[in-house]
């Protein structure tokens, strides 16, 4: 079986084999002996040299979260067949909610310049409130909500129409 | 008022006994609470918002009612709402955890017009100890120690202030003093002086500054604490008169007055230190008649110097800690001590062993301003072993909402010294996987390991002190990670499931097969 993880905006290929516990991961043209086993809870043992270690694996999405001696790593396995439509969607410069929450205020208006790193909308969550920012240069396209209205999680909150590629860099 | 040491009565006309109680509160404490019940064959009955109706509070109480849509105000704090489903349950007794009402006066002064026994103190001691000026004269009386400080002279009309005269306020105060504005707050209007040549020019900037803010420009003089730690004593109360302590718990680490971890014994109070602080918190539960749990918050200088900073009319959230170390349990006392029953023990029967640790653990985002992290839990693996309790009232594939507390669990650690419990909590916290919302367990871990949490070095500006920018590690050992993630997928792929639960078990027959790992790999481009 091949995988793509994206770690880091870096794509890192992973061929795997197995025969029992023991596996064989060829990571980046190079073998990986590695002998895991899963457990009856669902957690994975695995021997390092520091020791046997007990990770965890939760899928959400393309995303892969491991737990490992308590600290979290987000893994990216982009499904091929959908890795367009994301490319698309990530180009440009919108802003959505990543909790559900209040919106507080919106900064800005359509058709208003903005930079990247400047405050445009306000939202609140448990009582507590977030800056988000633009994260690149362009012009307010749209403004999907309105101060004080509830939003759940992934709602586009305001596009930004990102100003043309400079090249000069 | 009682000297608290005559025998303590056992009349039995006193007591009214409990047959259900209504738990006015939710997640952790709720389920705490619903299992001393279940523990004393007392009735449970549980409130819960719409959004809460499968939460665990919920499901394990013998009735539950849903008293309104998920925002506390329509819900859980629903005096009239809470009163009438008492009615209708025939709940007798209301638990009102900590939190939501359970300060509240109003309501317990409701609770006692509706016939209903309010678990805590009286609806006086609530109002006054909820008045911070009120709490402090009272305890001032009763010879307890308050921060020095006292009210300047007025300043003239050109706001200068008599030099003599604040001079003689602020040496009997004591130096360093902390000039603070009357009616305000927010670190506006406050001066910090060292000195007796600085003290006049500040009393006057800060009282501009007051004026300009809180449109009165008063100030007063307080002693300031450098490093103080934040030492507080768990008291307890009878309706026979008897009042106790419980020893101390040491909430130093705290950011933004939020409590993080908590532990028993401090590591700063001595034996003869321990002996004059219960003597001070027991004389603040006799000058107000103390019933039920309560806890007496103190500052403690660098220097053993102790203040009464506040009293909390409740059950605390850090109550494991004391439980822990001095064998009781503080729900089942509180429920018989409503009940008119006297206190299981006298002071010179409690005593403490060993040391007990209790970290909060919230879905927030450490790294990035400790944003609150919502959704649901996709996965949740409580470490378990001896000396380790948790209270989570949150399970796997539940919803961490915007609503409310996002604390997910305590977990509080028993071990046989302060270094053993350490070392418990440590590990504990390691095996403690939360996935799907980011939760605040490596910071925790980074906290427990900094070589002055170790040496006991605590005061409540710990954390900006040590940690004050704090990442996480997630990208380093990330390659035992990837390989991790590839073997998992590729289990999720061939058996249409990945871990989890329920998920795993058809590969377990292989597990008794010795191995070894054979060689240490790194992954260029993952550090």
């Amino acid at each position: 079986m091949l995988l793509n993880f994206r770690c880091l905006d870096e794509m890192i290929a992973v061929e795997i084999n197995h025969k029992g516990e023991d596996w064989c991961l060829t990571i980046e043209g190079r073998d990986v002996p590695l002998q895991a086993f899963r457990e009856q809870g669902g957690s994975w043992l695995v021997d390092t040299h520091q020791g046997r270690r007990r990770l965890w694996v939760a899928a959400r999405g393309d995303q892969r979260l491991v737990f490992c001696d308590g600290r979290v790593h987000v893994l990216d396995l982009p499904d091929p067949e959908l890795a367009d439509d994301e490319e698309l969607e990530s180009a440009g410069g919108g802003l959505f909610a990543a909790m559900p929450g209040k919106v507080v205020k919106v900064l800005v208006e359509k058709g208003d310049r903005v930079t990247g790193g400047q405050a445009v909308i306000i939202l609140e969550s448990m009582k507590m409130e977030t800056e988000l920012a633009a994260a690149v240069d362009g012009t307010v396209a749209a403004v999907h909500v309105q101060d004080g209205q509830l939003v759940g999680q992934g709602d586009a909150l305001v596009d930004i129409e990102p100003d043309p590629e400079d090249d000069s860099e | 008022m009682s000297s608290g040491k005559e025998t303590p009565s056992t009349g039995s006309a006193d007591v009214r006994p409990i047959s259900r109680i209504l738990v006015a509160n939710r997640g952790e404490i709720a389920v705490r609470v619903i299992r001393s019940c279940r523990e004393l064959g007392i009735g449970t009955v549980a409130v819960c918002s719409e959004v809460d109706r499968h939460a665990l509070h919920a499901e394990l109480a013998d009735i539950t009612v849903t008293i309104g849509p998920a925002e506390p105000g329509e819900s859980y704090l629903r005096m009239d709402r809470i009163l009438e489903v008492a009615a209708e349950t025939d709940a007798d007794a209301i638990h009102p955890g900590y939190g939501f009402l359970a300060e509240n006066a109003a309501f317990a002064r409701a609770c006692a017009e509706a016939g209903v026994i309010f678990i805590g103190p009286s609806p006086e001691v609530i109002e006054q100890m909820g008045e911070k000026t009120a709490a402090r004269a009272i305890m001032e009386k009763a010879g307890v120690p308050v921060v020095p400080g006292a009210l300047l002279p007025e300043p003239d009309a050109e706001g200068r202030y008599p030099a003599d005269e604040v001079l003689a306020v602020c040496e009997k105060v004591g130096y360093p003093v902390m000039v603070k504005a009357a009616f305000g707050g927010g670190g506006k209007g406050m001066r910090l002086v060292e000195t007796p040549e600085e003290v006049v020019r500040a009393c006057e900037g800060a009282s501009r500054e007051a004026r300009g803010a809180f449109g009165n420009g008063t100030v007063y003089v307080e002693k300031f604490i450098e490093t103080p730690r934040h030492v507080e004593f768990q008291i307890f109360g009878d309706s026979h008169g008897n009042q106790v302590h419980l020893f101390e718990r040491e909430c130093s680490i705290q950011r933004r007055h939020q409590k993080i971890i908590e532990e028993t014994p401090s590591p700063a109070v001595t034996p003869e230190l321990r002996a004059k602080m219960g003597q001070a918190a027991v004389a603040a539960a006799r000058a107000v008649n103390y019933q039920g749990a309560g806890t007496v918050e103190f500052l403690l200088g660098p220097g053993g110097d102790f203040y009464f900073l506040e009293m909390n009319t409740r059950l605390q959230v850090e109550h494991p800690v004391t439980e822990l170390v001095t064998g009781t349990d503080l729900v089942r006392t509180q429920i018989r001590v409503a009940e008119g029953h006297p206190l299981p023990w006298a002071q010179e029967d409690l005593s403490t062993r060993g040391h007990a640790i209790e970290c909060r653990l919230y879905a927030e985002d450490p790294a990035n301003g400790f944003m609150p992290s919502l959704g649901e839990i996709l996965l949740m693996n409580e470490p378990t072993g001896p000396g380790v309790r948790i209270d989570s009232g949150i399970r796997q594939g539940d919803e961490v909402s915007m609503y409310y507390d996002p604390m997910i669990a305590k977990l509080s650690l028993h071990g046989e010294d302060r270094d053993a419990a350490i070392d418990r909590a440590v590990t504990a916290l390691k095996d403690y996987a939360v996935l799907g919302v980011t939760t605040n367990v490596e910071y925790l871990i980074a906290i427990l390991q900094e070589p002055a949490f170790a040496e006991g070095r605590l005061h409540t500006g710990f954390l900006d002190q040590h940690l004050p920018d704090w990442e996480s590690g997630g990208s380093r050992d990330g390659d035992l990670a990837l390989a991790v993630a590839a073997v998992d997928e590729h289990e999720r792929r061939s058996t249409g499931s990945g871990s989890g639960p329920g998920a795993a078990s058809n590969l377990a027959e292989s597990a008794s097969t010795p191995w070894r790992y054979l060689g240490r790999f790194r992954l260029a481009g993952l550090d």
